[in-house]
């Protein structure tokens, strides 16, 4: 059924524990038989809106699987609550949205829930498991604005374009550290080459 | 605008746990899903046999009977690829596109309807050429193109 090959990475969800809301029976269990074959222990299933909310709010969680779609209407507004209304830490835990199909109506209200990532259904074990590591590797901070409250979708961890000047705080370390005739670290290193790479 | 920086909680229960190959997970994976095969065949035709039969009418009844056959085509995405039917699915996101279109503009017609609901019973048969099964995709997805929702994007291949 794989048709993405596996990344190279080492990944075992024993000791993470995972929320997966949907209202559909089977599209849980396949999604809970991949999360089993990726090591999980601790994964707590909810059919519907109420019991995720009162989860959400008990117990932290690790990692948020859901299919808003599966839900209606109430599906999509289900992250916003998360990360307008809960503490931390499940306000800022990381949310894969997994779906089978978007109304066209409904797309702007998929893409402004709030969600890290989003894939499509039929989804392969290859997939969900390079989803996860991507989400365990972000460090996007999460932005909180009238209109949108989640990961911060303007950022990319890479360096400046070839010829410009920075205007991130960083960038000016590094230039008074060069400047200095300081150290530079391996990050800033990186930084320059891939500028270079890319002139 | 608000910003906070946060610890990745999800890397550092991953970095607890101890590692496994990610090739080893996927395969342990796939593995357990080999297991609900049949299961997830059943299901499937659980969800062939709800949508509605003698599909006519129009106005209210035909609006929400569309909303009905839309939710059951949502639901057999991902179950059919597990039952190794994965033209169904493709099958079934075409049927979700062209319900979604058809609501969307208000549109009364059956046909494109009736249409993918003949192709996923055809496809649910065994024995079924692969030359054949790929033709009735072809066709299918002429018909979404007519009635999906503009900006629908395009189908996937089916894959195994």
């Amino acid at each position: 059924m794989s048709s993405a090959k596996p990344p190279k990475a080492l990944l075992n969800l024993q000791r993470t524990s995972v929320l997966l809301s949907d209202s559909d029976m089977m599209g849980q269990s396949i999604v809970v038989q991949m999360l089993i074959g990726f090591g999980a222990r601790n994964v707590v299933r909810c059919d519907d809106i109420l019991e995720t909310r009162r989860q959400l709010t008990n117990q932290p969680f690790d990692l948020i699987i859901t299919d808003p779609a599966s839900f209606g209407p109430e599906g999509y507004d289900l992250i916003g609550w998360l990360r307008r209304e809960l503490p931390a830490p499940n306000r800022h835990a990381p949310v894969l949205i997994v779906t089978g199909h978007t109304e066209s109506n409904r797309i702007g209200a998929l893409r402004d829930a709030g969600a890290n990532f989003v894939v499509s259904r039929p989804l392969s074990a290859s997939v969900l498991l390079e989803r996860i590591l991507w989400m365990s590797r972000e460090k996007r901070p999460y932005v909180e604005t009238e209109r949108y409250v989640g990961p911060d979708r303007r950022w990319r961890d890479e360096a400046l374009p070839a010829g410009t000047v920075g205007r991130r705080q960083k960038d000016k370390e590094v230039a008074a550290r060069i400047a200095a005739g300081g150290e530079m670290s391996q990050a800033d290193i990186d930084m320059i080459m891939n500028a270079a790479a890319s002139a | 605008m608000k910003i906070t920086y946060v610890k990745n909680r999800l890397r550092d229960a991953l970095d607890r746990a101890p590692p496994m190959m990610a090739a080893t997970a996927v395969k342990q994976a796939e593995s357990l899903l080999t297991e609900m095969e049949d299961e997830c065949l059943a299901r499937l035709d659980v969800l062939l046999a709800a949508f509605p039969s003698g599909l006519s009418g129009d106005g209210d009844a035909m609006t929400e009977q569309v909303r009905v056959i839309y939710d059951t085509a949502r639901r057999m995405i991902g179950v059919a690829t597990v039952a190794r039917l994965p033209e169904i699915d493709v099958a079934a996101r075409s049927l979700c596109d062209v319900a979604d279109g058809l609501l969307v503009r208000g549109k009364h017609d059956w046909e494109p309807i009736k249409v993918h609901i003949a192709t996923m019973h055809l496809l649910r048969r065994a024995g079924l050429p692969e030359a054949a099964r790929s033709q009735l995709l072809v066709g299918l997805e002429t018909v979404r193109g007519r009635f999906a929702a503009t900006g629908a994007a395009p189908l996937p291949a089916a894959t195994v």
